[in-house]
């Protein structure tokens, strides 16, 4: 039975291999029409997984499980006057240091000035960087690296140190390529601060491309204790606090248990925007989708317009072999054998368009690649519902001819030139 | 072998239905030799797709070796062309991108034989039929008789009861026909039945006896002495 299976496919196939090479140029035809279809659902498939995987890689160098919150400058309380002020201090932050918050696992706080940018030198080289009051949890929360040297250490930030850690594009400023910054001292206004590590580059390059990071380069960063820092400001305000949520679900929950207590603290004076990575992930994803949705769409009106073809010149097949068609069933065929017949010449189209459309999405990716220089990722989801797709046009579109095949009455066609 | 009672069919066009086949009855005994005649649009096509298990009737019966046919599924019809029935037409209707050898398979790929013994059924049938040397060639590469016998090689690789030879040497010289007929003679002598379709007299008088057709109605039928 089996054998006798494989015997009927094996014949379909040789039969279908005969009639598709009787007709070379129509058969062609249609199989780069498939083809075509399938390079660019594989393409459209290349670039959106390549991009989300660089968006994704950018995202996660802020750390996955981070959040964060801080005053609402825009949203204040109607029925009182503004205040002035982060709204967030020292008592604060050793409260939420408490009980107070189980879903936060750990948290730093962000002391930074009005002006943002703050020059900070060495002889006359200087760097606009971004100098930052933190403690010593900060690098593991915000999924900062040392390139160099060490993080603070406890008593460096509760005794106001003056040690920073800096970022590489500073560090490069400041120092040059060539010689390492340890050690050495930089001078923030009338501080003199020794360097004590070197961060990590971090690329946010694409981010930036789109304006979804910061309008400044992050690694131009000065950390500093954020004691010492409120010191030299002259005040008790803390700006921001970034925290880690102890998993992903967590993290709206450590977000309503930091606002709460920092409210219920201030008497309400004070209204606080929160903010995750989560977020942030869940937007990207829905944005990502949306554009990848739109591409397959577009792309599957190609393989769609593929699939039209291989129907068209199914049709055509079938008007021209009507006397092979007849004379087949005079032979023994029934009118499976001859459904089955013309589905494996619509299958050997389609399968073929699927493979060459294959090899020449991976051929524009490789293009792509050298182009751009970057990293593409193949998506192999994608690749192998394009292929199923293609049979299953091959499969619709050689059904209604193939059928139309079988229903021919034979004698007319058979008796007459 | 085959019996007719009654036997109608109509056929539906645009407007109203065409009588093609109108209360045939007759009946072939086995190993006899019939010649059908009748001008054309007498229904000779119709007869032969519903004696050659092509079509079914609408009115009346057709058994084909006590079996009725009438009802019969596409699949039994199928069984029966392919395994008892051999057709051989007028036109020849070889696949022209097929071999001779491919060409004489094709009966045997619809009843399931295996590659190799297809293969060598198919060779010693056209080796008996004097074609052993043109075995690989396609029917453009072959005269009308060599194609005609190619065709009849075919009719006969799964060793049929009844063959239906349709104008067979209408396309063919004199000489051609006249062998092509004492072909048919002969498997007729050696027991086979055979139908002759055709409006050339001549040839008509190979066959014992004559069934005369028109306008969708026997009209006569006799033994051919």
């Amino acid at each position: 039975m089996l054998s006798n299976t494989l015997t009927l496919l094996g014949d379909s196939l040789e039969q279908a291999k005969l009639s598709l090479a009787d007709n070379k140029v129509r058969t062609i035809m249609s199989i780069i029409g498939v083809a075509v279809g399938i390079a660019a659902v594989m393409i459209v498939g290349i670039i959106s997984q390549s991009g989300r995987n660089y968006i994704f890689a950018e995202l996660e160098t802020y750390g996955l499980r981070t959040l964060w919150v801080n005053r609402d400058w825009e949203n204040n309380n109607p029925f009182e006057s503004v205040r002035e002020g982060s709204g967030i201090n020292n008592d604060d932050l050793s409260a939420l240091k408490g009980a107070c918050c189980p879903a936060l696992e750990r948290l730093s706080p962000v002391v930074y000035p009005e002006e943002w940018l703050v020059p900070v030198r060495q002889g006359n080289n200087f760097s606009n960087a971004s100098v930052e009051g933190i403690d010593s949890d900060y690098l593991l929360i915000n999924n900062d690296h040392l390139l160099m040297g060490r993080n603070f250490r406890e008593d460096e930030i509760r005794y106001k140190r003056p040690v920073a850690i800096i970022g590489s594009v500073t560090s490069e400023k400041l120092f040059g390529k060539h010689r390492s910054p340890l050690g050495k001292s930089i001078r923030l206004g009338d501080l003199r601060l020794t360097v004590i590590g070197v961060l990590q580059k971090k690329d946010r390059s694409l981010l930036s491309a789109v304006g979804a990071a910061e309008n400044y380069d992050i690694n131009e960063r000065v950390l500093i204790s954020y004691l010492l820092y409120q010191q030299y400001i002259g005040s008790k305000d803390i700006q921001q606090i970034i925290g880690q949520a102890t998993s992903l679900n967590q993290i709206e929950v450590a977000l309503q248990q930091i606002t709460r207590t920092l409210s219920r603290r201030n008497n309400h004076h004070y209204r606080y925007r929160s903010d995750s990575m989560r977020r942030w992930i869940d937007n990207a994803n829905f944005i990502l989708n949306m554009i990848y949705m739109t591409g397959i769409f577009a792309a599957s009106l190609s393989l769609f317009v593929g699939g039209i073809g291989v129907l068209n010149i199914m049709s055509t097949s079938v008007l021209e072999r009507t006397r092979e068609i007849g004379l087949r069933k005079a032979l023994g065929a029934t009118q499976q054998d001859i459904l089955r017949q013309f589905l494996a010449e619509a299958m050997m189209i389609s399968c073929l368009g699927g493979m060459i459309g294959c090899l020449i999405g991976l051929a524009g990716m490789l293009a792509l690649e050298w182009w751009s220089g970057l990293d593409l990722t193949v998506p192999w989801f994608i690749v192998s519902i394009a292929l199923a797709v293609s049979m299953g046009v091959g499969l619709l579109s050689g059904l209604y001819p193939a059928q139309r095949a079988a229903k021919l009455p034979p004698m007319n066609a058979l008796r007459y030139e | 072998m085959i019996k007719l009672h009654n036997v109608g069919k109509s056929f539906a066009m645009t407007k109203e239905r065409i009588v093609a086949l109108k209360n045939i009855s007759f009946s072939l005994d086995k190993g006899e030799f019939v010649a059908i005649l009748g001008p054309s649009g007498s229904g000779k096509s119709t007869l032969l797709s519903i004696i050659g298990c092509l079509d079914t009737v609408d009115d009346g019966e057709y058994l084909f070796q006590g079996q009725a046919m009438t009802h019969a599924d596409d699949e039994t019809l199928a069984r029966i062309r392919n395994q008892h029935i051999g057709f051989v037409f007028q036109s020849f209707n070889l696949i022209p991108r097929l071999s001779a050898v491919r060409n004489v398979e094709i009966p045997m790929i619809y009843s399931g034989v295996s590659r190799s013994a297809r293969y060598q059924r198919a060779v010693s049938t056209l080796t008996a039929l004097g074609l052993g040397e043109r075995l690989d060639h396609t029917p453009a590469q072959l005269s009308g008789g060599q194609q005609q016998r190619v065709a009849l090689a075919r009719a006969l690789v799964n060793n049929p009861d009844l063959i239906i030879a349709d104008e067979p040497t209408a396309s063919l010289d004199h000489s051609t026909a006249r062998a092509m007929m004492q072909t048919l003679q002969g498997l007729h002598a050696k027991g086979k039945s055979v139908i002759l379709v055709t409006h050339d007299i001549e040839l008509a008088n190979f066959a014992k006896r004559h069934i005369l057709l028109r306008d969708g109605q026997l009209v006569d039928d006799y033994q051919n002495v």
